[in-house]
């Protein structure tokens, strides 16, 4: 037999190896993502679908039954808290390790079937974070990560191999990325964390195929653009406004929204009078040009560190007996609040946590700021805490119950001023916090009406927390705890159904799959991914 | 400034290195290295050292970093496997290290006063009629009921130390590390069971779903907190008896001997 038909046989043989053994790994389309409810044996998006619901409308695990959760595998990874949320594409889990590498594990069994190490050496800088990454998007056969050290990679989903490897941002300036990006029809978007070291931030879309950038939109302008006049000075050149969390998509409205964190430096707002447009904003952007059609700033000129990156939950409802495309957040400020998302009308906004800054927000949906409540040098203590009374977790929503489930944090902190010059590179704060601690704290899981943001019911948490929620249409709540409970809450009453502790604190999301007609629910605490499923 | 900044240090420096402070650091230098501890550190161990996400680090003794070359290593390198990571060079170069190092470690150093009371009455006083020993651990003598003493004239002053005799209430200690960091220790809580049964004792630590006690005779207890009717934490008790049967100059003595355990002064 000749060298030839020997690799002929050989490759045959691989052929039929791979055939034989391999989960399927069907290309993942944009219309598989636009319709990703249709398949909840998926979980093809960070945060489940579009509308960013982190809703699983599998039944199998509900009211009746959760209680006998057990522990189907684990995973761990060799340092570092998992903050990820792994995607599930036929049979294959695909999640991000701190600080950004990448693995591909089998779902039956846990065992990994490829990792990609992302290399961030000890250098890499990470200004006002820790360094984490929350997950991939997945668009075709390509996987597509963020790095710490700001890059945009493509990986090949059967082998891990790079197609690409984009530089999206300085790192020696202090930019990064953690967030996971949002995969779109022919374009990837993304955004970046970097405001406490004082960047200019931006949100970019890239090509899926090349890498190419398409469009890239400042979330600062610059002189002579639309909202230049409420920075002083040169301080839009520093003015932070990074884009740190995935953002939600509408695909009928063709409607992409983004999130945009703090102004800087974070507590001295001296260098920057105004309103420091567009920071702390929901953006309402045309994803094919990067254009802004509406924003809705939450916290004008902050100085608290209150980013508004937090996950903008989509849904259609009745608003005053007519039908409206609207869109909620659980702001880090302690209000809730719900805007037209056609054309971002301010509709309600109530306080959800304990807050002490506000004396509420006016008709257009601006906050009526109480006096002395500024950070100062001697220090000033205000509800929430810089870590807000939400953070980057993710809230979930039900659309079988109506109730947007949100993790609370009730956490006060004394605010610090501090003098601060820029200097490329290093933090560029301006100030801190001492925060009120241990039984002067605490958290809550609380379900909203997702239409008024009042209070339906609450289950209490020892302390604040830093882990998000998944509501099923089983009929509970998934969440964690920062003392390393999992549990599921009845979605209707709040009832604890089950509980088990992981003995690591829960700093991720979770998220639910199905194989085999199994269905399983996945979260992570200290280093480990866990995967629960019935007996 | 840079410069200066450098000729200060070497200035004291020069002056030598001791244990517990080991870079006598200028004045300038010293606040230097709270601006600094401010904006690297100050956003996890708090503006004040006294911790937030990251644990306190007002404490006499760190036990990953005790000295000042550990303490740049710590800074240097972080710890693997927790939240701190290091700092590099390009963020903080070596001389911000070391001012950063020996702010951080000047912030667990206890003030010294002068105590008018007898140590060696005081030990006296506690080994035996005192019968501390019964609820205290001092080099590994004693029982663990309340909090070992073993180090504790190096992370208590005399005034706190008062307080604490006369009104054990005043100021419950807090959890510097651990799974209950942060948290009040020695938190007395009274629990009612659905049975009806009355439970008290300490908290040793605590989560959503479950609460964990000590009794005043050293056992533990574990509930579920599904379990119970009534659960009272109450911040204004402490399990520890005041001391209104001793007179002022025995409260001194047992002062002058509590702010010498650990070598405290």
């Amino acid at each position: 037999m000749s060298s030839q038909s020997h690799r002929v046989t050989l490759a045959l043989l691989c052929l039929a190896w791979l055939t034989a053994t391999s989960p399927t790994s069907a290309q993942v389309s944009f219309e598989r993502l636009r319709n990703a409810e249709k398949e909840p044996h998926n979980w093809l998006t960070y945060s489940g679908n579009y509308a960013s619901h982190r809703f699983s409308s599998l039944t199998q695990i509900d009211r009746s039954n959760v209680a006998n959760l057990r522990t189907i595998w684990a995973y761990q990874v060799p340092s570092g808290y998992i903050e990820t949320t792994p995607l599930v594409v036929d049979g294959i889990m695909y999640l991000t390790e701190p600080p950004s590498s990448v693995s591909a594990l089998d779902v039956r069994t846990g065992r990994r079937l490829w990792r990609w190490d992302a290399e961030i050496g000890p250098n890499v800088l990470n200004i006002g974070f820790p360094r984490v990454n929350r997950g991939v998007a997945i668009l075709g056969e390509t996987l597509f990560v963020g790095t710490l050290d700001a890059r945009l990679v493509a990986l090949d989903a059967r082998s891990g191999a790079v197609r690409w490897d984009v530089e999206v941002a300085d790192n020696s300036i202090g930019f990064s990325i953690t967030m996971a990006p949002l995969a779109l029809d022919g374009k990837v978007i993304v955004g970046m964390s970097g405001a406490e070291a004082g960047v200019r931030a931006f949100i970019d879309a890239y090509d899926p195929e090349t890498g190419d950038l398409l469009w890239r939109r400042y979330t600062i302008p610059e002189p002579g653009e639309p909202g230049s006049d409420t920075w002083g000075g040169n301080s839009w050149e520093t003015g932070g406004g990074s884009t740190w969390l995935t953002g939600s998509y509408d695909p009928d409205l063709n409607l992409l929204y983004w999130m945009t964190g703090n102004p800087a430096p974070d507590w001295n707002g001296d260098s920057r009078p105004g309103d420091n447009l567009f920071t702390n904003c929901i953006l309402a952007l045309d994803p094919d040009t990067g254009e802004i059609e509406w924003y809705f700033q939450f916290t004008p000129h902050d100085t608290h560190d209150w980013d508004a990156n937090q996950i903008p939950v989509l849904f259609d409802l009745e608003w005053e007996g007519e039908p409206r495309k609207l869109v909620a957040m659980a702001n880090r400020n302690a209000f809730y609040y719900v805007l037209d998302r056609e054309t971002g009308e301010f509709l309600t906004g109530v306080p959800y946590s304990k807050q002490t800054w506000a004396e509420g927000l006016d008709i257009t949906g601006r906050p009526i700021v109480l006096p002395n409540t500024e950070p100062t040098e001697e220090g000033t203590l205000v509800w929430p805490s810089l870590q807000g009374a939400a953070n980057w977790y993710s809230p979930s929503y039900s659309p079988h119950t109506k109730l947007f489930y949100q993790a609370v944090r009730i956490m006060g902190s004394v605010y610090y001023k501090a003098d601060v010059e820029y200097e490329p590179g290093q933090p560029f704060y301006g100030g801190g916090e001492q925060a009120l601690r241990g039984d002067e704290a605490s958290g809550a899981i609380r379900a909203l009406d997702v239409l008024t943001g009042e209070l339906q019911w609450e289950f209490p948490l020892h302390s604040p927390p830093w882990a998000g929620l998944m509501a099923t249409a089983g009929g509970f709540v998934f969440g964690g705890s920062d003392e390393g409970n999992v549990f599921a809450l009845d979605a209707d009453t709040g009832e604890s159904l089950w509980d088990f502790q992981t003995g690591g604190a829960v700093r991720t999301n979770p998220m639910s799959f199905e194989i085999d007609g199994e269905q399983r629910i996945v979260t992570s605490a200290g280093g480990v991914v866990f995967v629960f499923g019935l007996p | 400034m840079r410069l200066i900044f450098i000729a200060l240090l070497c200035l004291a420096l020069g002056r030598g290195v001791s244990a517990q402070n080991p870079l006598e650091v200028t004045e300038v230098g010293f606040d230097r290295g709270r601006l600094l501890y401010q904006s690297h550190c100050g956003r996890c161990h708090g503006m004040l050292g006294l911790g937030g996400e990251g644990p306190n680090l007002a404490r006499p003794t760190l036990p990953r970093a005790p000295d000042h070359a550990s303490m740049v290593r710590v800074i240097r390198r972080g710890i693997a496997g927790t939240g701190m990571e290091g700092v590099g060079a390009t963020l903080l170069p070596a001389l911000e290290t070391d001012l950063v190092a020996a702010f951080v470690l000047s912030l667990g150093q206890a003030a010294v006063i002068e105590i008018p009371g007898d140590a060696e009455r005081g030990r006296n006083l506690f080994q035996s009629a005192g019968d501390c020993y019964s609820c205290h651990i001092v080099d590994g003598q004693g029982k663990a009921v309340g909090p070992e003493l073993t180090n504790l004239g190096l992370r208590r002053g005399a005034d706190y130390l008062y307080e604490s005799l006369r009104n054990p209430a005043a100021d419950l200690p807090t959890a510097r590390r651990g799974t209950a960091n942060g948290f009040t220790q020695y938190l007395p809580i009274r629990a009612v069971t659905r049975e009806g049964r009355v439970l008290n004792g300490m908290r040793v630590n605590e989560d959503p779903f479950s609460l964990q006690l000590m009794t005043v005779s050293g056992s533990l207890i574990s509930l579920r907190k599904a379990d119970l009717t009534s659960l009272e934490k109450r911040f204004d008790h402490s399990l520890m008896p005041a001391t209104q049967d001793m007179t002022d100059e025995e409260v001194d003595d047992l002062v002058a001997y509590l702010v010498t355990l650990g070598g405290g002064s």
